[in-house]
């Protein structure tokens, strides 16, 4: 028998839990409101730690001359390019033009023509990676993907989830999808089964780390990169980008664009799954403009009461979505579940908040959005999603 | 109830509690003391030995836990972060020496062993003249065995809500388990209560 068994937890009475309970709740309010207490320690650590830089900046400047901050131009020969970045790996087919530079820590890659394939380590708190295409931006978390610039552009992800912006509303193109300048999301591709591990970068990180940066080549402050000839710059800030050994062979770690027939099949991703998802449409509105037609729904709201009402919130937070005011849409629903609780589009609210709350990051909230939705919701795909959402880690 | 299903009740009601979901502060305050109220009983009546100030201790470790909940990142369980407050508690109740007075005092308040038998009378002194010999320990030793030994939890689980190492936690309720056969070498009483118990040290 164990000292547990012996030792059981005498216990309170039920009054002293019910006196205890009004003094807890009681004080809880002013407790709530109080700022949350700061630490001096962090403080100092921050304060020391910036001296340190500071003093190791100085140190830095006066013992070694400042290198300048250079763009990798790469021009692939006739066999393409292979690029390793440190946290990305660039394919090229032949007679690609990119350029490579790290603005703000992060990493952007401008197509001028052809094709790159990527694969990106997930990026997480990091400064984002782009690709740019002319007018068309393809923000990265990490994934593997393919941009084709022949004029127009071609977005192929291959696994992980991209946005690609090209001056409207960002459009999250997920695993198994392509993104056309021309058509937009036309529709899912079938790709030929995965070659490349999760760990593939770390792979990639190993390999420079068989060959020490100490390598003349592999500093040289030269902008324009001669593949064929096996000489690289580096970008200005953290790893140095390497050409692989063999670069032009593509032997080494080949990522080139799978994307080969035309069979369509479901999307697999849960982002993607979730924008798949219609949302139901609102009472039609008298108005011609975007700005006419949310005060149209607002002076409807004001002067209405029970479904009418419920009717004009939804429609307004549907507008403010759809004219890409998410953040007040997404007060205008939370106001709707306070006052319809049972309202006659609540299940299309609370699908609608899901996947708003669940556009950036599957966080604590986009996870609690997909908790609510799931606990109201009967039972069919969405509420499936709803609960692959609240799985999501 | 299922890990995951419990992970994201807690953090609908710490948005409750913080007013960023719907349902009510004061509703949601409520809640979450209903629903950890007697694991925080059971960790501070573990550590402490007997329900004396029992509450004011936990009206303390749960007021903190109000007043630090904007601090909770849902790294950690909400359940293992509220554990954490209420063992701060207990070495603070520890070091103002309230459990000392209380055994040494009036040590037959609120024993949870009950019962007029010889066994049952041999139990609540053998309780009794455990946590006096706990006591005499250094508050981090006395909280690593309370809650290794007497609340069952793991090495890793006691580390983690004490934020110390595993070893050290291991180093602490070893210390504590030599000193408590220390006592018991001397202590007749104590010797009978744990000869049944070899985790408890003195067999």
């Amino acid at each position: 028998m164990s000292l547990r068994d012996r030792i059981p937890v005498e216990p309170l009475e039920p009054e002293r839990w019910g006196h205890l309970e009004q003094r807890v709740v009681a004080h809880a309010g002013e407790a709530l409101a109080t700022p949350a207490r700061r630490r001096w320690w962090p403080m100092l650590i921050a304060v020391g730690g910036a001296g340190a830089v500071v003093l190791a900046a100085v140190a830095l400047h006066t013992s070694a001359p400042a290198r300048p901050a250079a763009p990798l131009v790469v021009t692939a020969n006739a066999t393409g390019a292979h690029v390793e970045l440190g946290d990305a790996v660039i394919d090229a087919t032949p007679g690609t033009r990119f350029e490579v530079t790290r603005p703000d820590g992060g990493v952007r890659i401008a197509l001028a023509s052809g094709s790159v394939s990527l694969e990106v380590a997930p990026r997480r708190d990091r400064p984002p990676l782009w690709v740019v295409a002319g007018e068309v931006s393809v923000r990265v978390v990490g994934t593997a993907f393919t941009v084709t610039r022949d004029p127009d552009v071609t977005v192929t992800v291959a696994h992980g989830v991209v946005e690609v912006d090209r001056g409207g509303p960002a459009v999250a193109v997920g695993a198994g999808q392509r993104w056309s300048a021309l058509d937009g999301l036309v529709a899912a591709v079938s790709l030929a089964p995965d070659p490349v591990a999760p760990g593939a970068l770390a792979t990639a990180a190993d390999r420079l780390d068989d060959h020490p940066t100490s390598d003349p080549l592999a500093l040289t402050d030269a902008p324009e990169v001669a593949l064929g000839s096996r000489r690289a710059a580096a970008p200005p800030v953290g790893t140095p980008p390497r050409l692989a050994p063999g670069a032009n062979t593509r032997a080494s770690h080949p990522v080139t664009p799978r994307a080969t027939t035309a069979v369509v099949k479901p999307p697999t991703d849960l982002r993607a799954d979730i924008a798949a998802q219609s949302i139901p449409p609102a009472r039609a509105i008298a108005a011609t403009t975007p700005v006419e037609t949310l005060a149209a729904y607002q002076r409807q709201l004001l002067t209405s009461r029970g479904d009418a009402a419920s009717s004009a919130l939804w429609g307004l937070a549907r507008a403010q979505w759809s004219q890409g005011k998410s953040a007040d849409a997404v007060k205008s629903l939370d106001g709707y579940l306070r006052r319809f609780t049972s309202g006659n589009e609540a299940d299309a609210v609370r699908w609608l908040r899901l996947r708003l709350l669940c556009a950036r990051a599957f966080d604590d909230t986009c996870r609690a959005a997909a908790h609510t939705y799931a606990t109201s919701a009967a039972d069919g795909p969405r509420r499936d999603l709803a609960v692959r959402t609240t799985q999501t880690r | 109830m299922n890990a995951q299903v419990a992970y994201l009740d807690d953090v609908v009601l710490v948005d409750r509690c913080l007013g960023r979901a719907l349902g009510g502060q004061d509703a949601g305050a409520r809640d979450l003391f209903r629903r950890y109220r007697n694991r925080v009983h059971g960790a501070l009546f573990r550590i402490l030995g007997s329900n004396a100030d029992m509450e004011d201790l936990l009206q303390d470790t749960f007021i903190q836990v109000f007043a630090s909940l904007k601090s909770w990142r849902a790294e950690a369980s909400l359940a293992t972060w509220i554990d954490r407050i209420a063992v701060r508690v207990a070495y603070r109740a520890i070091a103002r020496g309230k459990a000392r007075r209380e055994h040494v005092v009036d040590g037959e308040a609120d024993l949870a062993v009950t019962g007029t038998g010889p066994a049952e009378v041999l139990a609540r002194e053998g309780v009794r003249r455990l946590y006096a010999a706990l006591d005499r320990l250094p508050p981090a030793a006395r909280v690593a065995f309370a809650l290794h030994e007497i609340d069952g939890r793991s090495m890793a689980e006691v580390a983690e809500i004490t934020s110390a190492t595993v070893t050290a936690t291991k180093l602490r309720v070893w210390r504590a388990r030599r000193a408590l056969e220390a006592a018991a070498a001397r202590d007749p009483v104590l010797r009978e209560f744990l000869r049944d118990n070899p985790r408890g040290g003195a067999a």
